[in-house]
C-alpha cells in the first residue's frame, strides 16, 4: 500500500537534495574555473616557446596565472603545477607551488620530490596524477591535511595541463576545508532532512548534521535504500554523493 | 615547567600566565626550528635559509632569531660555516648528544616526567582512536612507510626522528589542526628521549605500531586506542627507569 503523503514526501526530499546538489556543484565548478586560469596560463607559457620542454625563464613566466589564482578567492590556500618527468628542460619532476603570505604576497614552497630519496614525494604514485595521464581526469583530493603546504584541512583539486596531445603537468589549487563548507552551508542547511557530502573514499566534506563530523569515513559507500532515501552524485566525475538519511517519517 | 613570580592568586591564573620574555622567545624560536627538522621538512645537511629570511618568515628580531641559532648550535643541531658558501646546516648527525640528554632528563622529577608522559598518551591515544576513524588509502601508505623505515634505520637520531613521523603521520589523518599541532610540539619534548632512554632495538616499538596501524586500517577505533595505549604506557615507563637509573648512579 502506497501512502501518498510519504511519497509527496519523498518527491519534497528530492527537489530539496536537487537544488543543493547543484549548490554544491557550482562551489566546485568555481574552483576549477580558478584551474582553468592555470591552465590558460600554462599553454600560453609553453605556446609561446615553441618547444619541446621548458627552460627556468619560460617557468618564471607561469607565476602571473598562479598569483592570480591565489587571488582569485580567499579559500585558495595554494596553487601551482606539479609537472611530468621530460617537461623541463633543467629538471625531472618539479612542483611550482605557491602560497599566499600577506596582502598581495606570495611565498614558493620547495618540496623534495626525488622519488629515490626517503623523504621524497613520488607524485606519480598518487591515483590525481595517474588519472590526470590516463584520462584527461579531473579529481578532488581530500580533505587532507599537507604539513609542506598550508598545515590546515584542505580540499585539492586537479586538472591535467595537454598542449597538442602532451601531457605537460597537473595544474593544482588547495582549497580550505572551512571555507568551502561555508560556502555550501546554508545548501546543505535547506535540505531540511539529515545529509552528508562524501568523497569517493568515504570520507565527509560536509554535513548538516552532527552525526556526521568531516573526515569521519561512513562505513559504507551511500547507497538509495533502507538507510538512505535519497543519494546523488555531485558532477559526474568527482565520485562525490550527497546522501540524505532515510528519516523517521519515511 | 617553571612558573616565576611569587604564587599568589588560584593555580589556574598561575598556569595562564607562563613569562614570555626575549630568552623564551628565542627559546620557541629554536624550538620551532627543531621541529621542522624533526618532521623532516628540514634534512641533515641541508642549509637553512638566510637570518634574515628566517627572521622575517618567523615574524622575530635578527637578535631573538640568532640567539635562538646558539641554542641550536649549543645542542649539535646544526652546524654554522663562516665565509664564502657559508651559513648555517643541519648537523649531519641531528641529536642531542646522550649526556645533554641525561642532563636534561636528571633535572626533571619522575613527577614531571610522569605528568608529561600522562600529555603524550592523552595525544598519542586520541589521535590513533581517531585516525582509526578518518585514515584513507593515502594515508595509510604514508604511515606505513615509517614503519618500515624503523626497520631499516640505524642509529637512534634516525629512529627517533622516524618514531615522531609516525606519530605525525597518524595525527595527520585525523585531519584535526590542533591535535597535529600539539603532536609536533609533543614529539620535540618527547621523541629524543625515548630513543635514548631505550635498550635493546627496535622490536618491541615496531610490533606496536604495527598492530596500532593494522587496527586504523581495521578502522577499529577502540582497537588503535588500546594498541596505543600499551604502547605509550610502556615507553613512558622505559623513560622514568632511565630516569631512576640517573638517580642511582649519582648516589
Amino acid at each position: 500500500m502506497i501512502d501518498p503523503s510519504a511519497s509527496e514526501t519523498t518527491s519534497q526530499t528530492w527537489r530539496l537534495l536537487h537544488a543543493a546538489v547543484a549548490e554544491v556543484s557550482t562551489s566546485a565548478e568555481s574552483m576549477f574555473a580558478v584551474l582553468s586560469l592555470l591552465r590558460e596560463g600554462m599553454e600560453e607559457v609553453w605556446i609561446a616557446g615553441r618547444q619541446s620542454c621548458l627552460d627556468e625563464d619560460e617557468l618564471a613566466g607561469v607565476r602571473p596565472a598562479i598569483f592570480s589564482a591565489l587571488s582569485a578567492s580567499r579559500s585558495v590556500l595554494g596553487a601551482g603545477y606539479i609537472f611530468a618527468e621530460g617537461t623541463l628542460g633543467f629538471t625531472g619532476r618539479h612542483i611550482e607551488w605557491w602560497q599566499p603570505r600577506s596582502v598581495g604576497s606570495h611565498s614558493r614552497v620547495k618540496f623534495d620530490v626525488d622519488p629515490t630519496s626517503p623523504s621524497g614525494y613520488d607524485y606519480y604514485k598518487k591515483e590525481w596524477f595517474q588519472s590526470a595521464m590516463g584520462e584527461n581526469c579531473r579529481c578532488v583530493t581530500g580533505p587532507l591535511i599537507d604539513l609542506q603546504c598550508s598545515s590546515s584541512a584542505v580540499l585539492t583539486f586537479t586538472i591535467p595541463v595537454f598542449v597538442g596531445t602532451e601531457f605537460v603537468c597537473v595544474a593544482a589549487v588547495d582549497v580550505s576545508l572551512a571555507s568551502f563548507q561555508s560556502g555550501i552551508a546554508q545548501a546543505l542547511a535547506s535540505v531540511g532532512q539529515p545529509c552528508v557530502l562524501v568523497n569517493n573514499a568515504r570520507k565527509v566534506i560536509a554535513s548538516n548534521d552532527a552525526q556526521w563530523l568531516d573526515g569521519d569515513r561512513l562505513a559504507e559507500r551511500p547507497k538509495a535504500g533502507r538507510d538512505w532515501v535519497q543519494v546523488s552524485s555531485i558532477t559526474d566525475d568527482l565520485g562525490w554523493l550527497l546522501a540524505v538519511e532515510a528519516g523517521a517519517n519515511q | 615547567m617553571a612558573l616565576g613570580g611569587p604564587q599568589t592568586g588560584s593555580p589556574q591564573i598561575n598556569l595562564a600566565l607562563v613569562p614570555v620574555g626575549s630568552p623564551a622567545l628565542a627559546d620557541s624560536v629554536a624550538q620551532r626550528i627543531a621541529q621542522a627538522i624533526r618532521m623532516g621538512l628540514l634534512t641533515p645537511g641541508e642549509q637553512l635559509p638566510s637570518e634574515s629570511v628566517l627572521a622575517d618568515h618567523l615574524q622575530v628580531s635578527n637578535v631573538t632569531l640568532r640567539e635562538a641559532l646558539v641554542h641550536l648550535r649549543a645542542r649539535g643541531l646544526i652546524d654554522t660555516k663562516r665565509g664564502r658558501g657559508g651559513g648555517s646546516f643541519v648537523s649531519q648527525v641531528f641529536a642531542t648528544s646522550p649526556e645533554v640528554l641525561d642532563v636534561e632528563l636528571g633535572a626533571k622529577s619522575v613527577a614531571e616526567i610522569r605528568d608529561l608522559g600522562d600529555e603524550y598518551f592523552s595525544f598519542v591515544t586520541s589521535c590513533a582512536f581517531l585516525a582509526a576513524k578518518r585514515a584513507d588509502a593515502d594515508n595509510l601508505v604514508l604511515i606505513r612507510r615509517h614503519i618500515d623505515a624503523l626497520d631499516t634505520s640505524l642509529d637512534a637520531s634516525e629512529r627517533s626522528r622516524v618514531l615522531s613521523q609516525f606519530h605525525i603521520e597518524v595525527a595527520l589523518a585525523t585531519l584535526s589542526e590542533r591535535l597535529t599541532r600539539g603532536m609536533i610540539t609533543m614529539q620535540s619534548q618527547v621523541g629524543e628521549l625515548v630513543w635514548h632512554c631505550a635498550k635493546g632495538g627496535t622490536s618491541a616499538a615496531t610490533s606496536e605500531l604495527k598492530r596500532i596501524t593494522q587496527a586504523i586500517s581495521d578502522e577499529d577505533a577502540e582497537g588503535a586506542h588500546r594498541e596505543a595505549a600499551r604502547h605509550v604506557d610502556r615507553v613512558i615507563r622505559v623513560v622514568v627507569d632511565h630516569r631512576l637509573r640517573i638517580e642511582r648512579r649519582s648516589t
